[in-house]
């Protein structure tokens, strides 16, 4: 006969593992990935932290889970502008949550992935450019592939071998990322720890991507502000700023609504990104969420 | 038949069975020739040609031994000295040889013997295949005639005349008187045959130390079975790799294709390596990597592993308190160099400052991974202020012209044309100014000062441009685009 205690811990235990399954957890608890209750009883997934408080808050645990992450150029087509620059955004995006977890991990590597083709148009990855994200050049490799299929399989290797923690790759449009790639990608990234982020140019298709991002340029809107305070007529470049739409988040923060849309700065020297408002400090620490419990 | 111009004549160097049969040699000049034989046919020599494919046949030879020579105008010297027991001996080696010859459509005479010079003798005095057995060389050479002495056709001659048909007449002979009449060469030649004397070979190629080989019973073609043979060879290697403490950067697949044909695949790395599963694993990656397949049309019988450019490599303890320092770092490598093989020789690249250059084009490029590092004394200071780049993310080389349409005299662009559209610029930061290098000659020079700008558009796009040549000189200043900033 059980006792109420033991009843209701026995519920409890049941309840977590039906919220665990509807999120189709129960899938990477099988292939050995660990997936253990937080100091608050919460589920608490590995990943790293990107310092935009209200952007961390979206995720649970705070932290933008290890797996394949999928990162769109915002189509400026219809601005009639800057149609194919958004491209360098997209990347940028990319490069950043890859100096952002290579931060995290003092012995991580960063494998970037590009093809040529007509996207190679944009031009040739640029190291003092890199450091000046934040992202050390000597840390990272630059693959050159033909095209999109040769960056999946390129993909495809650095994330089973689980060598390299960070993986950015343009992959713009190719039609063998589906459903079941990115499935496979996802169970590999997220066994070996890695943040894959791929740089697409829609996202029309069925992924099992962890999320999904709209990636677009923004004003240095703080220093012009400043600049207009001053009566300068004309204001200097800010840091990077990107204008993000989360549009799909498969590791939502419990009871929250899990999408948003954020203008972001990014700062190269704390590797963080961060509200743009003019002299703001960093609203959330930036700690690598690794509980030791979750090693064994 | 085959002619030459000698000596102001034509004269016949080659003749056919036929031909050879009806009275013709070698040496005969052409008018001579048509006058026995009114219906001659001649072709002229292709000394080049021939060469060339004496090159080609010597190169075949290589599944043999590595230690080969060009004997120029019509040999080939193989060097099988410990070669020869991997093919059941010398006797089976040359019959191996002589199948594979003949089925390749030569005329070929072949001789096995102590030194080079008495093979020479041998191979042209026999009729057949033979071995000449070990330390009987100065009986069998004493039986030729002198002319398989490699002499010079006067001294030959001379030798004639003199009546000696035997160089077992020579060695009665004084050797003083002998050398006086014939040149020092002769004696030498004479020494050389009978190993009196050493003869050294000029190979073709240096023997590579490190390398193993293997004979097939059966011909293969299946990529796997190859990758299996890999395995073994690269066991092979491993023992004798590990007792010397060295490891190889570069590997040399040789595969002997049965027609005679070589496929040769190299494998690179990162760092040393002798790991016999890793090496396996960059070959598959080299061979999946083929665009036209491994071209295994009849299978291959030989392969050969060599291993080049050799660093000491010790080996690593594994260390019980926890992951290894750098072991994520090799990882990494080894990742690197799967996919340096798969896609090609410079696919996978590392970023690389060269701070003696000026111009930002010059100062970083994207290198070869493989390709050894030069330690620089410290990494420069990220080109950044207050958390805002001052070097783009993405680089235009050549930079693109651009059409200001709007500017300030010594200012930043107010609006400008790139790719057909109108971009009008918000905020701006500058100029930069970048000399060109003047020490590198007058065409950076006469380009001028770059002075750059840091642009936004109203959109938030960023932009890397420069100004070149200045304002009041002969031309009006021309704007570039360079970069893109994220």
């Amino acid at each position: 006969m059980l006792s109420a205690d033991a009843a209701a811990q026995d519920w409890e235990r049941l309840k977590r593992k039906v919220v665990q399954m509807e999120r189709g957890e129960a899938l990477s608890i099988e292939k050995g990935l660990v997936v253990e209750p937080g100091p608050a009883g919460a589920v608490c997934p590995r990943g790293v932290a990107l310092g935009h408080a209200l952007i961390d808050a979206r995720f649970q645990g705070g932290v933008l889970p290890f797996g394949v992450h999928e990162a769109a150029a915002l189509s400026m087509e219809a601005d009639g502008g800057a149609a194919r620059l958004a491209p360098t955004q997209a990347v940028g995006f990319s490069l950043m949550i890859m100096a952002r977890v290579l931060a995290a991990r003092p012995e991580g590597r960063g494998l970037i992935v590009q093809p040529a083709g007509p996207e190679g148009e944009n031009g040739a990855l640029y190291g003092p450019g890199l450091a000046a994200l934040g992202l050390s050049p000597d840390r990272v490799a630059l693959v050159r592939v033909r095209n999109g299929a040769e960056a999946l399989r390129v993909v495809d290797e650095a994330l089973r071998s689980g060598a390299a923690a960070a993986v950015a790759a343009e992959i713009w449009a190719d039609e063998r990322l589906d459903l079941s790639l990115t499935r496979r990608f996802n169970m590999s990234a997220q066994l070996h720890d890695v943040m894959a982020v791929l740089v697409t140019r829609q996202q029309s298709g069925t992924s099992a991507a962890m999320t999904r991002w709209t990636v677009g340029a923004a004003t240095s809107s703080a220093e012009i502000a400043r600049a207009r305070r001053r009566g300068l007529r004309r204001p200097c470049l800010g840091r990077p700023a990107l204008d993000l739409a989360l549009t799909r988040n498969r590791r939502g923060a419990e009871g929250g609504w899990p999408l948003g849309q954020w203008t972001v700065e990014w700062d190269g020297e704390t590797r963080l990104f961060r509200a743009p408002e003019a002299l703001s400090a960093p609203v959330a620490g930036a700690a690598f969420h690794r509980p030791d419990a979750a090693v064994a | 038949m085959l002619t030459t111009k000698q000596a102001g004549a034509l004269r016949l160097v080659a003749v056919t069975a036929v031909a050879e049969r009806e009275g013709l040699c070698p040496g005969l000049s052409l008018a001579d020739a048509r006058a026995r034989l009114p219906d001659v046919v001649a072709l002229s020599a292709d000394a080049a040609a021939d060469a060339a494919r004496l090159e080609k046949i010597a190169e075949a030879c290589r599944r043999y031994t590595p230690a080969l020579s060009v004997d120029a105008p019509d040999g080939v010297v193989l060097d099988i000295t410990g070669a020869d027991h991997l093919f059941g001996g010398e006797e089976q080696l040359m019959a191996d040889l002589r199948r594979r010859v003949s089925g390749a459509g030569y005329a070929a005479r072949m001789a096995i013997a102590d030194t080079p010079g008495l093979a020479w003798a041998l191979a042209r005095a026999w009729t057949h295949d033979r071995a000449a057995p070990i330390g009987a060389g100065a009986e069998l050479l004493e039986a030729l005639a002198p002319s398989a002495l490699r002499l010079e056709p006067e001294a030959l001659k001379l030798l004639h005349r003199l009546g000696v048909r035997r160089i077992a007449q020579l060695s009665a002979m004084p050797r003083a008187a002998l050398a006086r009449r014939l040149g020092a060469v002769f004696l030498d030649r004479l020494d050389q045959a009978l190993g009196r004397r050493a003869s050294p070979l000029l190979m073709q190629m240096e023997q590579a130390p490190w390398q193993a080989t293997r004979r097939l019973l059966e011909p293969i073609s299946h990529e796997d079975h190859i990758l299996s043979v890999i395995m073994d060879l690269a066991r092979d290697l491993e023992p004798r790799m590990e007792g010397a403490g060295q490891g190889a950067r570069r590997y040399l697949l040789e595969l002997f294709r049965v027609d005679g044909a070589i496929r040769r695949l190299e494998v690179m790395t990162s760092r040393p390596l002798r790991d016999p599963a890793r090496i396996q694993a960059l070959f598959r990656e080299r061979l999946a990597g083929l665009n036209e397949g491994l071209e295994a049309d009849f299978g291959f019988d030989q392969s050969r592993l060599v291993a080049r450019d050799l660093q000491p490599l010790t080996p690593q303890t594994a260390d019980l308190a926890g992951p290894r320092h750098g072991a994520a770092e090799a990882e990494f490598a080894a990742l690197a160099d799967r996919l340096t093989a798969r896609f090609g020789q410079g696919a996978v690249r590392r970023f690389v400052d060269h701070p003696e250059r000026r111009l930002p084009e010059e100062s970083a490029a994207a290198e070869p991974y493989q390709r050894p590092l030069k330690r620089a004394a410290a990494a420069p200071p990220p080109p950044s202020h207050d958390g805002a780049p001052l070097r783009p993310l993405r680089m235009f080389h050549p930079p693109h012209l651009i059409e200001v349409l709007a500017e300030l005299p010594e200012g930043p662009p107010e609006r400008f044309r790139w790719r057909r559209v109108a971009r009008r610029i918000v905020c701006a930061e500058g100029p930069e100014r970048i000399e060109p290098e003047w020490w590198r000659g007058l065409e950076q020079m006469e380009a001028g000062p770059r002075d750059y700008y840091r642009l936004e558009d109203e959109k938030g796009c960023r932009y890397w441009v420069f100004r070149q040549g200045l304002y009041g000189g002969p031309e009006a200043p021309r704007w570039f685009l360079q970069g893109l900033f994220a």
